[in-house]
């Protein structure tokens, strides 16, 4: 179970808070979603949950424990921008080999060429992009998987099949998923419980 | 007004060390634009969208080669009458405030805009006042820069700055992504205003359920071509109306469709298959299928590029 | 009917075109270029290590010539063929300009890798530092540190190489920086990779290409400054064949009519120099692989 609890958080004292007591619980192998108008701090909850952040208060634990951060997060976040996500001068073989060996059946779900393997991101487009970073964390040690507008930018077929290859990896490996998205059709076709934020 | 046809682009570019290589992202491209009509060009990222917009406007990079016709108003769209045009009868509405200078306030950067597009420069300010007024932004807003302005002001003093020149084609590029919901309605919204003042406007984007709010037709692309050219209405139901294999695999993609994904990926324009483009992911390929690139035939009040439609 | 820029026979397929011979395309030029400047500053500082020394000695029947074929920069007062002392010093001026550039460019590395790897007081204090040394004004120090520390090759060498790499530092400080804070290093260190390793595999090989370009490009300062500091005394012992100790012996004579003294010695300087600039350009442009590729 992933908790976050009594969560608060700005981004400068100056500013208000984005995060006022904000509480949220993902169970083992749930699919929940989180949806709202712009600018409530979905993306700032999400970054807190996987640990890019840290509230000014409240706690973020994981089966109970606090989140480690030396090895290998079992919480991992997708950004809605892959071009961002990747390192613009490491070849895509590096990209994902930074996580593991690419291993062939999720090259071949996700509908990933092995030709994109020597290209360089910039030779690929954003729909092509998302689904190398959607591979690089689809494995075994991935327990929460966090889609923030993952496919917001993409058109429906890339959306339909990407979104296919991570349930079905979910189903297997009881992994959680916390999708933020504003498209309801989307949110209603995959998550088990919506919050409203 | 605008008729595209058999359209192709290459770029050379540079492989290893000296090595060139000619990439042909666009292939024989048809489209048709008239006056008072909303085309929407429907297509995954990658299939050469932008390129379209940027070949019609004249502004590809200097690597790139252009073949085929492009037609407006009857006449060849040569190098020099897009630069004649450019603004003042063509006009791109661009993605995001990146295009603007982002040290000159919004309103002045609208005047520049219309005297680029040949309004005489002691009318531009009368003009930008006007076009500010129509889109419902404060005089105060034209003194801001562009990252002072809110995201639904942004989109709207773009507009602004593409129609001062009282251009009869507009080109919007991707005009809605990473966009609240709200102002996505009503970009969308402005644009169907301009195509019924009788402008012809082409939409450019992926979001298909956000093209159908506002569109007359509908062009599908597939790995750089027009595979189908469609109405608005033809999206309906189980999508029986529509003609082309992947059109109808977009339709059912949809999560309130059924959110069916279909395997593969748009090939990549180095590999491109022989024959029809979309033989390694289509459900009812056919041997005849791979001998040759189907024809762009009329059907039914549209156009597709299928042997089996 | 086509509205076309190729002939009609282009088709839609694959060229692939044998470029080693054609230098049109932009790459090949690029290429070319780089080897072109390279060779040439070699080319000078090789030279004028090679160059005998005896044909310096001075020779008064040929003294004040103008330029022509047997003296293509003419002579001078003593009647030295000015073509080998240009050569001499500009290879003297470049070879310094060279060592003063690269330790300045190793101290930026240094301290600006340092300042984004560390952060906190370790930024602030180089943070600091790039601050005064660069609102000092650049050649008053240069000038100052030189005299201080008696002129002379040392002298010149380590003035050049304390006042020249805030601007490069400040630069490598902000690359890293901004990689440092970028998605992809955020990710990686939530794929359990330590600030090690991301320094080593992100940070690394975006930097060492900057620092390359950079170092390149401070050469032109150090070797004009080295002139400018030779030029008003406090440079190089003014035995030395220096280009700075050339021109400024050139002044005297400019009244007397021998422009070869000067303009041409200025000339050969500056086209050096240039050639510097233009390699670190296109190197620049050649190493990133967005704008290598088109």
């Amino acid at each position: 179970m992933l908790k976050a609890e009594n969560i608060m958080y700005r981004y400068h004292h100056n500013q208000p808070y984005i995060l006022e007591d904000v509480s949220l619980s993902v169970a083992d192998g749930e699919i929940v979603g989180l949806s709202g108008p712009s600018g409530r701090g979905k993306t700032t909850l999400a970054k807190i949950l996987a640990g890019y952040l840290k509230p000014l208060s409240g706690t973020v634990t994981l089966d109970n424990m606090p989140l480690s951060t030396k090895c290998y997060n079992p919480i991992q976040l997708i950004f809605q921008h892959p071009e961002f996500a990747i390192n613009p001068r490491w070849r895509i073989r590096q990209v994902l080999g930074e996580v593991q060996s690419p291993k062939n059946d999720y090259l071949h779900r996700l509908s990933l060429d092995t030709a994109w393997l020597d290209r360089y991101p910039h030779e690929l487009s954003s729909g092509e992009l998302q689904r190398v970073a959607v591979a690089r964390v689809l494995n075994e040690n991935t327990r929460y998987f966090i889609a923030d507008e993952m496919t917001a930018m993409l058109d429906a077929v890339t959306q339909a099949q990407i979104w296919d290859a991570v349930l079905e990896h979910a189903r297997l490996y009881n992994m959680s998923i916390l999708m933020i998205s504003h498209d309801d059709a989307l949110l209603e076709a995959i998550c088990d419980r919506v919050v409203i934020v | 007004m605008l008729q595209i046809r058999n359209l192709s682009i290459s770029f050379t570019m540079y492989d290893v060390g000296l090595r060139q290589r000619q990439v042909t992202p666009i292939t024989q491209l048809d489209l048709d634009v008239q006056a008072g009509e909303l085309i929407a060009v429907i297509g995954a990222s990658g299939s050469g969208k932008s390129l379209l917009a940027h070949a019609v406007l004249g502004i590809l990079p200097h690597n790139a080669t252009v073949t085929g016709d492009m037609i407006y108003k009857g006449s060849q769209l040569t190098t020099e009458k897009q630069r004649q045009w450019r603004g003042s009868e063509i006009a791109l509405i661009p993605q995001s405030v990146a295009s603007l200078d982002p040290l000159q306030a919004v309103g002045s950067q609208v005047q520049r805009a219309a005297v680029l597009s040949g309004i005489p420069r002691d009318q531009a300010r009368d003009a930008q006042k006007g076009t500010f007024d129509r889109y419902q932004l404060g005089a105060q807003v034209g003194k801001l820069l562009p990252h002072q302005i809110s995201g639904g002001m942004a989109r709207r003093v773009l507009l602004a700055t593409a129609t001062i020149g009282n251009a009869n084609l507009l080109i919007a590029d991707e005009p809605t992504p990473g966009l609240h919901q709200d102002i996505v309605e009503e970009t969308l919204q402005h644009l169907r205003e301009l195509a019924d003042r009788g402008k012809g406007v082409i939409l450019i984007t992926h979001d298909i359920e956000a093209a159908l709010t506002v569109s007359d037709k509908i062009a599908v692309f597939y790995a750089g071509t027009t595979v189908e050219t469609a109405l608005a209405s033809d999206f309906t139901g189980k999508g029986e109306p529509l003609r082309h294999p992947y059109t109808k695999a977009l339709w059912h993609a949809l999560p309130r469709n059924g959110f069916q994904p279909l395997p593969g990926v748009q090939p990549n324009p180095d590999a491109l298959p022989t024959g029809c483009l979309f033989t390694d992911r289509c459900p009812i390929v056919t041997p005849e299928c791979h001998e040759e690139r189907p024809e762009n035939r009329p059907l039914r009040d549209g156009f597709v590029r299928c042997i089996h439609a | 009917m086509t509205q076309t820029t190729q002939p009609a026979s282009m088709k839609q397929a694959q060229i692939k075109m044998p470029t080693w011979f054609t230098v049109k395309n932009r790459r090949g030029k690029t290429i070319l270029t780089i080897g072109i400047s390279l060779g040439f500053i070699l080319l000078v500082m090789i030279a004028g290590l090679l160059i005998d020394p005896e044909s310096l000695r001075t020779n008064l029947p040929d003294r004040n010539l103008a330029p022509s074929w047997d003296y293509p920069f003419g002579t001078d007062w003593l009647g030295r063929d000015m073509l080998t002392r240009t050569l001499i010093g500009l290879s003297l001026s470049l070879r310094i300009g060279l060592i003063a550039a690269t330790i300045s460019a190793v101290i930026a590395g240094l301290l600006g890798l340092a300042a984004a790897m560390f952060g906190g007081i370790v930024d602030d204090i180089i943070t600091w530092l790039i601050d005064v040394f660069l609102s000092l004004p650049h050649l008053v120090l240069l000038i100052l540190i030189s005299f201080a520390l008696g002129g002379g090759t040392r002298g010149v060498v380590i003035a050049v190489a304390i006042t020249h790499w805030p601007s490069l530092a400040r630069v490598i400080r902000a690359e890293a920086l901004k990689i440092r804070q970028s998605d992809y290093v955020q990710l990686s260190r939530q794929f359990g990779h330590s600030d090690w390793w991301i320094a080593r595999k992100h940070i690394a090989p975006h930097i060492v290409p900057q620092f390359i370009v950079g170092l390149i490009l401070l050469f032109p300062h150090a070797i004009l400054h080295e002139a400018a500091l030779s030029f008003v005394g406090i440079g190089l012992a003014p035995h030395t064949p220096a280009i700075g100790i050339i021109l400024s012996e050139a002044m005297r004579h400019l009244s007397t009519g021998y422009w070869w003294l000067a303009v041409l010695p200025g000339l050969a300087l500056l086209v050096s120099v240039k050639l510097f600039d233009i390699l670190g350009e296109n190197l620049r442009d050649l190493l990133n692989p967005k704008t290598s590729q088109g």
